[in-house]
């Protein structure tokens, strides 16, 4: 991989930055590279830690949960929190989505069955989503 | 036929209830600023649609499988990365911005991102990616050093062993031979530990 592609984009980044500074704030060039650089680093190792996770329960397969977990586990509770909202939202509007396209779409048994274990699946992760909430709350 | 629709109660829940806002579990991350306050507190109650994305999910599922331990990466995980590094990018900007403020500068700058850093523990895992700026952190007045451990000899410092208190205690001349020694000892400890400290210090 290129620099370029190691990196979020930093037209993305800089975006992000002018938009929560006031109106007179200017952005050095060096700053913009510098979070660019803090950004990836962020997803490296919050990636790296939920990876580990995976391994040890024997799984290959990095999902939402375990950056939820891994956020919890590096003391990054406000993304932690907010994360877990968002998680949970989307498997939401996935499982609506799903629900909503099998309803629609009645031939290829095959792709059903794909579609109910998909379904199964998230109702569980759902399921343990909400009881990694409360443990969030407990602490 | 008639068929059960499986509707389940989860649809009945309400996000509020089920993650209630923390408003008082800000501890790690807390911030004296209301508005980086405000932006979590925001942040904590409202789930923006997951559709509006700032950041490319390829270049981030590219990010995470440069790990060489990552093997499989589920579509949601890069959705969920882009919401976290969203909120990355807008807390590590407001804080670097407060250190701007605190320069009466207008214009971020890469000290400033490396000050925050320094400032908050949560983001240790950042120093090596923003290393601290020598010349920035002697200027910064958060790494003064740290205060002499040794409380007891703070009142022998005020008297350097140049000076002669003998003055007051010509009255009590038998006294005056014994006092004055443990006095030099005193000071000669004092100085070797201040110059301790500031090493260290530095």
């Amino acid at each position: 991989m290129t620099d370029e592609d190691r990196l979020l984009p930093i037209a993305n980044v800089g975006r992000l930055m002018k938009q929560i500074l006031p109106s007179n704030a200017k952005i050095s060039k060096e700053a913009k590279q510098t979070v660019q650089e803090c950004a990836t680093e962020f997803i490296s190792f919050v990636t790296c830690e939920a990876s580990e996770k995976c391994h040890r329960e024997n799984r290959k397969t990095v999902n939402g949960d375990d950056i939820w977990w891994a956020l919890s586990t590096l003391g990054l509770d406000n993304y932690a929190d907010a994360v877990g909202r968002h998680l949970h939202k989307y498997r939401e509007a996935e499982r609506e989505r799903t629900e909503h396209n099998k309803g629609s779409n009645d031939s290829g048994n095959e792709k059903e069955t794909n579609t109910r274990s998909d379904v199964q699946n998230q109702s569980t992760k759902f399921i343990r989503v909400v009881e990694k909430g409360s443990s969030s709350s407990a602490r | 036929m008639a068929e059960n629709n499986n509707n389940n109660g989860d649809n009945m829940n309400n996000d509020n209830h089920q993650q209630p806002p923390s408003y008082s579990q800000l501890p790690p991350m807390a911030s004296s600023n209301p508005q980086l306050r405000n932006y979590w507190i925001e942040q904590m109650e409202t789930v923006s649609d997951f559709k509006n994305r700032q950041l490319p999910l390829a270049r981030i599922k590219k990010i995470m499988k440069a790990d060489p331990d990552v093997h499989m990466v589920s579509a949601e995980a890069p959705i969920i990365f882009a919401k976290a590094c969203e909120m990355f990018i807008v807390d590590l900007t407001m804080r670097s911005w407060l250190k701007a403020e605190e320069n009466k500068r207008h214009t971020l700058q890469k000290s400033d991102i490396s000050n925050a850093v320094a400032s908050s523990f949560t983001y240790d895992f950042l120093l090596d990616v923003v290393p601290k700026d020598e010349s920035i952190a002697t200027a910064d007045p958060g790494f003064v050093a740290m205060p002499h451990p040794d409380g007891g000899g703070v009142p022998q410092y005020y008297y350097p062993p140049g000076v002669v208190m003998g003055t007051p205690m010509v009255g009590s001349g038998m006294y005056a031979p014994s006092q004055a020694w443990p006095a030099a000892a005193g000071d000669g400890e004092d100085d070797a530990e201040d110059n301790g400290g500031n090493g260290g210090g530095n």
